[in-house]
């Protein structure tokens, strides 16, 4: 709110320097368009969020979304990014961490029950493991689905149509992309 | 958390109505009290409601276990409506995606165009006219009441007052009215789109607009009228589906949901967007965090919406309603026929769109269900690299299976009403 006394000029400040002041060089932190995010190695994750969660400078009681970023070509390839909110200091903080295929998170959903769901999204989706989740089952696709579609090497549209000229693609199964709905990897006999 | 500090912010308490004396209440404890007295020995019997139950608003699937009629376990089922919006968000320009977020809430389209643009004008760091902002608060709010008309047609109907439905209809149909006046399309209308406008509103808007505000405050009191002090509607939902502000909270609850517990929590008012700083609104919330209290935080709502329309009618600036940004927004068709730089601008656009710079943003509007928020990652392409967004009613249905233990397996239809949810929200 405009004029408001103690509103920070850069969202996320606050959430910034207690990690910065916990974690040291272990916080990375970087600020864009006047919204910091910060980011914390996987193992930090879990004291993190509980810091963020319970201090009284910090008290993002509120988790308001919390979503993944598939970057193939880096290592290792995810973004797991936190929003959480804090309706006493009126501030929104970004927690970020790493992750790999095989990484498994912390599930912070005894912490913040609202993130039971988020987490199993992102499990849906990105294929993100989380430990100790109550319930890390597929939420928006059907149980049996095959692969997960938000990352990036996931085919969006269409299934194998095969034409004259690209007969070889759509029917040899070692050159099919690795997530394909609705077919099998290496059913199709080659004619 | 005995060191709490009080939540910033001034909400208006919505009870100003004192609870009826001698009226029965169906719910004395709320929720928790019957769960002591499950007998844990009994064989609990599960049944699927839905999705195609009429009285959960799309296709929702709600796999309760019951003792007897009590509740005692409820794991609702999603996805069924899930449409990969989040993916084919990635295959379309920034402009074309404007008529993607209007079928997610398909209820208030307005609104998701603006969570969208505004995020989208964040990263290329444009502000569009005053005029263009006014435009965008009116049809918002428009939208909103046609959202909760909805809303409360549906929930009272499925509660028995099948009365509303067809009152609620009536109002709401003169704001579709008006949003096929101006956009062209009653539902769908992709109005609001990343730079300003479709176009400016016609002359007939304005007149439109206040003959709606005049007399909508007094179709409300037709509302209350058969609503608000009615016995069985009080019957049915006060005391019923009780959440304390902590648990909300917790599940990241927004909009009437969290504030019927008692939480002043409004964007429009916390992170004020497109002018609403400069109206003079209250934020309704509840005491009980009851079914009846969310009825009363979206019916006093809609009066505030009314209010709002009404000040941004009185103080429309002139002007453009875009802005002038030609790398975003096309140049009008006179000046292409003068100006090479234009007819370029136009090729550019047209063929494809514009490129915000790498980043990555998050900004959130307040929708009819609560904080609508869009997190928004560019590669410096003319796509977005990832989209995420934060429907309210995906976090607002996550707190049902508590909402719903231990009431009346007839009242569960009564405590989805309440939260209003909008499956295309909760899915994507």
């Amino acid at each position: 709110m405009a004029g408001e006394a103690g509103a920070s000029p850069i969202e996320g400040q606050r959430a910034a320097d207690r990690l910065a002041q916990l974690f040291g060089d272990g916080a990375r932190i970087t600020t864009y368009l006047g919204q910091a995010t910060v980011e914390v190695p996987t193992e930090h994750l879990a004291k993190a969020a509980l810091e963020l969660h319970s201090h009284s400078d910090c008290l993002y009681e509120m988790p308001v979304t919390m979503t993944c970023v598939d970057w193939p070509e880096r290592e290792p390839r995810f973004d797991v990014i936190y929003v959480l909110r804090s309706l006493v200091h009126n501030d929104l903080a970004r927690l970020q961490v790493l992750a790999d295929e095989g990484t498994e998170l912390p599930s912070l959903s005894s912490l913040y029950p609202g993130l039971e769901w988020h987490e199993r999204e992102c499990y849906d989706l990105f294929g993100i493991h989380f430990s100790d989740h109550p319930d890390l089952t597929r939420i928006l696709l059907p149980d049996d689905w095959e692969g997960h579609p938000l990352r990036k090497d996931y085919v969006s549209f269409g299934e194998p149509v095969a034409f004259t000229h690209n007969i070889e693609w759509a029917l040899s199964p070692q050159d099919r992309p690795e997530y394909m709905p609705g077919a099998v990897r290496g059913s199709v006999e080659r004619p | 958390m005995a060191r709490r500090p009080p939540i910033r912010g001034s909400g208006t308490p919505v009870r100003e109505i004192p609870h009826q004396e001698g009226v029965p209440h169906l719910h004395p404890g709320g929720s928790g009290e019957f769960l002591d007295r499950i007998d844990s020995g009994e064989e609990l019997l599960e049944i699927n409601m839905g999705p195609q139950h009429p009285s959960t608003h799309g296709v929702l699937r709600l796999v309760l276990s019951l003792d007897g009629e009590r509740v005692v376990a409820c794991r609702p089922d999603i996805g069924y409506l899930h449409t990969g919006f989040e993916k084919s968000f990635e295959s379309h320009t920034y402009q074309q995606c404007i008529p993607l977020t209007d079928r997610m809430d398909y209820l208030a389209p307005p609104i998701n165009n603006l969570g969208f643009a505004l995020t989208v004008e964040k990263l290329l760091g444009i502000e569009i006219p005053p005029r263009g902002q006014y435009i965008r608060v009116i049809v918002a709010e428009l939208s909103r009441i046609a959202s909760h008309l909805v809303w409360l047609g549906t929930h009272a109907m499925d509660l028995g007052a099948t009365t509303m439905f067809m009152y609620c209809w009536r109002e709401r149909d003169r704001i579709l009215d008006i949003m096929e006046w101006i956009s062209g399309v009653r539902m769908m209308t992709s109005f609001i789109r990343v730079g300003g406008l479709l176009a400016d509103v016609p002359a007939e808007f304005v007149p439109m607009v206040k003959a709606f505000t005049a007399d909508f405050p007094s179709k409300v009191d037709e509302y209350e009228g058969l609503l608000t002090n009615n016995p069985i509607w009080r019957q049915r939902t006060v005391g019923l589906g009780k959440m304390d502000a902590a648990m909300a909270l917790g599940f990241g609850c927004s909009g009437a949901t969290l504030r019927g517990s008692g939480v002043p929590y409004d964007v429009r008012k916390a992170n004020p967007y497109s002018s609403y700083d400069h109206f003079d609104f209250e934020v309704p919330v509840g005491v009980n965090g009851d079914v009846f209290d969310r009825y009363l935080v979206r019916v006093r709502e809609m009066r505030e919406a009314c209010r709002i329309i009404d000040q941004a009618v009185a103080g429309l600036p002139g002007g453009p309603v875009n802005t002038s940004d030609r790398k975003v927004v096309l140049p009008p068709r006179a000046e292409i026929d003068n100006s090479m730089e234009s007819l370029i601008h136009h090729f550019k656009i047209s063929t494809e769109g514009f490129r915000p710079p790498p980043g990555a943003c998050y900004s959130a509007v307040e929708s009819a269900r609560g904080e609508l928020g869009f997190l928004l990652v560019s590669d410096g392409g003319n796509r977005p690299y990832r989209c995420k967004v934060r429907g309210p009613s995906f976090s607002n249905l996550s707190a049902l299976s508590q909402m719903v233990k231990g009431e009346l397996v007839a009242d569960v239809v009564a405590v989805v009403g309440s939260i209003d949810i909008i499956l295309g929200d909760v899915d994507r």
